[in-house]
């Protein structure tokens, strides 16, 4: 209860906070809004394969077939939460840089972080017997997850690149510098958080009720 | 440790290293200055500091804009554009020009802009005024 309470409060007051209570940022003006959507998702998306990870150690260490419907749950999400950051990249590019899509060294690493994860499904679905499916897709896994991390971080600060520099700038100080802002974006990535939370709880269950109806003892 | 969890250790470090090597290749598609002139003709990118100093200029016979941007080892290139400069282009900190070089100037067909990446409320445009004005 008190979890559903604190995911539709910060949800809430994320939509009325981005939307109402927060100005309208210097130079990007209004489209700059989005941020309260963009960061939140591609922080969702790094929080889901960093739990796609960890399910995918515990698949190697006990050969658990939970651990691996929940590493497959993990990286699903994490693919779509992707996508809805890459999406909304692309508009907040139009206006921000002008145009939608540039190849830029961030949209080339998070491209490639998306075919990466697909490549798992890919695995997944081209390995028949089942418990050698689980270890390949849970060694992939791990692998996956050391990439990740190099695309997100790295690539787009060794190169010159239109996006600004994720979480706090090259000097070290904050992005947002009007309180508003500020607590609106932290309200904004507490309420994804729970979301994400929610969806994983959510999508665990409904996965299990399916594996079982096709057999499976999980 | 045992045996295979160095393996795994030793080809993860593998696979970044590569990518890393490699990825001078695919990741941006901004090249030098220098490149740029090489590439007489050819359509490329190329990104730097706008020279605040030197300004954006209109070339009142031609209708086309010029200014300048430098790289990070100071160099400098003049821009030439027709299209007109995009709207949020005084405030940019950076900028990609898409076209080729010809002549010693390049000529872009595209300007892209990056922003302050510091979120700070538009100021109050009667604040904004100085008193009197």
């Amino acid at each position: 209860m008190l979890f559903l309470a604190a995911l539709f409060g910060f949800m809430a007051w994320t939509l009325y906070g981005a939307l109402v209570v927060t100005p309208p940022a210097h130079v990007l003006g209004e489209t700059a809004r989005i941020i309260y959507f963009h960061v939140p998702v591609a922080w969702v998306a790094v929080l889901a394969f960093t739990m796609s990870l960890w399910n995918s150690v515990v698949v190697l260490r006990r050969h658990s077939y939970e651990a691996d419907m929940k590493a497959e749950v993990s990286a699903r999400m994490g693919l779509w939460f992707c996508v809805l950051a890459t999406i909304s990249g692309a508009f907040f590019a139009k206006s921000a840089w002008n145009m939608y899509w540039n190849w830029d060294p961030r949209q080339v690493s998070i491209t490639v972080l998306l075919l990466v994860y697909m490549a798992y499904f890919g695995l997944r679905s081209a390995t028949p017997d089942f418990d050698r499916r689980i270890r390949l897709a849970a060694v992939y896994a791990i692998l996956a997850f050391a990439v990740m991390p190099f695309l997100v971080f790295v690539i787009p600060r060794v190169y010159m690149s239109l996006h600004p520099d994720t979480i706090i700038n090259a000097d070290g100080q904050g992005k947002l510098l009007d309180d508003k802002m500020r607590l609106v974006f932290w309200c904004a990535a507490a309420g994804y958080t729970f979301l994400y939370l929610k969806l994983y709880n959510l999508s665990v269950r409904v996965e299990r009720i399916a594996r079982r109806k096709e057999g499976w003892d999980v | 440790m045992k045996p295979k969890h160095i393996i795994g250790a030793v080809i993860i470090a593998a696979c970044l290293g590569a990518m890393f090597y490699f990825s001078k290749n695919f990741a941006t598609p901004y090249v030098t200055f220098d490149e740029a002139a090489k590439a007489q003709g050819r359509q490329v990118q190329v990104m730097g500091e706008l020279v605040k100093s030197a300004g954006a200029a209109l070339i009142p016979e031609s209708g086309a804009y010029e200014f300048s941007i430098s790289d990070p080892d100071g160099k400098v290139m003049r821009v030439r554009t027709m299209k007109g400069l995009p709207s949020n282009f005084e405030q940019a900190t950076q900028v990609v020009a898409k076209g080729a070089y010809e002549d010693g100037i390049f000529v872009a067909s595209d300007i892209l802009t990056k922003c302050p990446s510091k979120y700070e409320a538009k100021a109050d445009e009667a604040f904004q005024k100085e008193p009197g004005e």
